[in-house]
């Protein structure tokens, strides 16, 4: 059973302001609930996302390595040492925030510099450098998306937690409480107003009585 | 006594609170699509003081589905009502266009009724799988 919510004094203005905090709660449970199955819905389609993501990085890396691997190859370990280490072009990470739902989550974009391009001499490089250049950027891009999925998995797993706490909270103690007590001040009430009603009975009754031995 | 008596204000005070913190998440000010584009980063301030970043893929997705005219008068994010006491989902209808582009995203027309586009769980899933920075969610009791 509910644990009964103490009261300084029972007054009908405490049992007013019981059932206004009553509806109150009542909202707050509604509201709650409803961001939980929207923020566990969230959170699913995160982690399914992620998983895609997760391939997809797997697929690019293994895509550069096997670039990566011809081009040394091709050239030789020094010379394509050389290439990579020159001026090109510099993928930028734009980082903020965005909100899901009340879940402030980090994100991140990456996007190419403006005007940059991609400087090569024709004698030393080939289509394979550009490649596995190109192949790397991507896999940078792909690792951003992850990184962002995942920190977005982890703050909507708190936030989900919290609600539930608070969820419960509302629904198992809260709630049952207020309940209980606006019962117990109800019944007080009506007690009260039958024993007024026995009493004014009862010196009807005397007057009544008095009013005949008078006559 | 006494300790029960600040527990039940304490319980007052947050149920307040929470009341309060709901829907922290909405924009202060919309912003038209065409003003987006045209920002290098893309972003909202929201109620509670902190930016919100819009994908800039997902701005060029919508400016292709909708028509060059309404790119103006299209505020984003769009607001998805989360109604707890109808028990449903919907998004208030604002330019003409906007059922065709949600219709375009969620690869099925919507049902609209009394000015408002009305989706199921289901159709909210999809639409926020295209478009995660340009909608967000506002918890009506």
């Amino acid at each position: 059973m509910a644990k009964k919510i103490a009261i300084a004094r029972p007054t009908k203005i405490e049992l007013a302001r019981l059932k206004r905090r009553l509806k109150l709660a009542r909202r707050i449970q509604k509201i709650m609930k409803d961001r939980l199955s929207i923020l566990i819905m969230e959170f699913l389609q995160t982690v399914r996302d992620c998983a895609a993501v997760k391939a997809r990085l797997l697929d690019r890396f293994a895509e550069a390595y096997r670039y990566l691997s011809l081009a040394s190859g091709f050239h030789g370990t020094a010379v394509l040492e050389k290439e990579l280490l020159r001026p090109q072009t510099v993928p930028i990470l734009k980082a903020g925030t965005k909100n899901v739902g009340g879940v402030r989550i980090p994100f991140f974009e990456m996007e190419q510099e403006k005007g940059s391009a991609t400087l090569f001499e024709t004698a030393d490089s080939s289509s394979y450098v550009d490649r596995s250049r190109e192949q790397a950027i991507r896999c940078l891009e792909t690792l951003a998306e992850l990184a962002e999925m995942e920190r977005a998995l982890e703050f909507l797993g708190m936030e989900i937690n919290k609600i539930k706490r608070i969820s419960n909270a509302l629904e198992y103690m809260i709630v049952p409480g207020l309940y209980e007590t606006i019962r117990f001040l109800t019944m007080k009430f009506e007690e009260r107003d039958r024993e007024e009603v026995s009493r004014l009975k009862f010196v009807k009754l005397l007057i009544e009585k008095r009013e005949a031995h008078a006559v | 006594m006494p300790s029960e008596l600040i527990t039940d204000r304490l319980l007052s005070g947050y149920l307040c609170r929470e009341a309060g913190c709901l829907n922290t998440q909405l924009p202060r000010r919309r912003k038209s699509l065409s003003e987006l584009m045209a920002e290098e980063a893309p972003q909202v301030l929201l109620a509670d003081g902190s930016t919100h970043f819009f994908r800039k893929k997902e701005l060029r997705e919508i400016a292709a589905v909708v028509d060059s005219a309404e790119h103006s008068s299209m505020l984003l994010p769009l607001i998805i009502e989360v109604r707890s006491a109808e028990g449903d989902i919907a998004i208030q209808s604002e330019t003409p266009g906007e059922g065709a582009m949600l219709a375009v995203f969620a690869g099925m027309p919507l049902a609209e009724r009394a000015g408002c586009f009305w989706l199921s769980r289901r159709q909210v899933g999809i639409l926020r799988r295209r478009l995660r920075t340009t909608t967000q969610y506002v918890f009506i009791a």
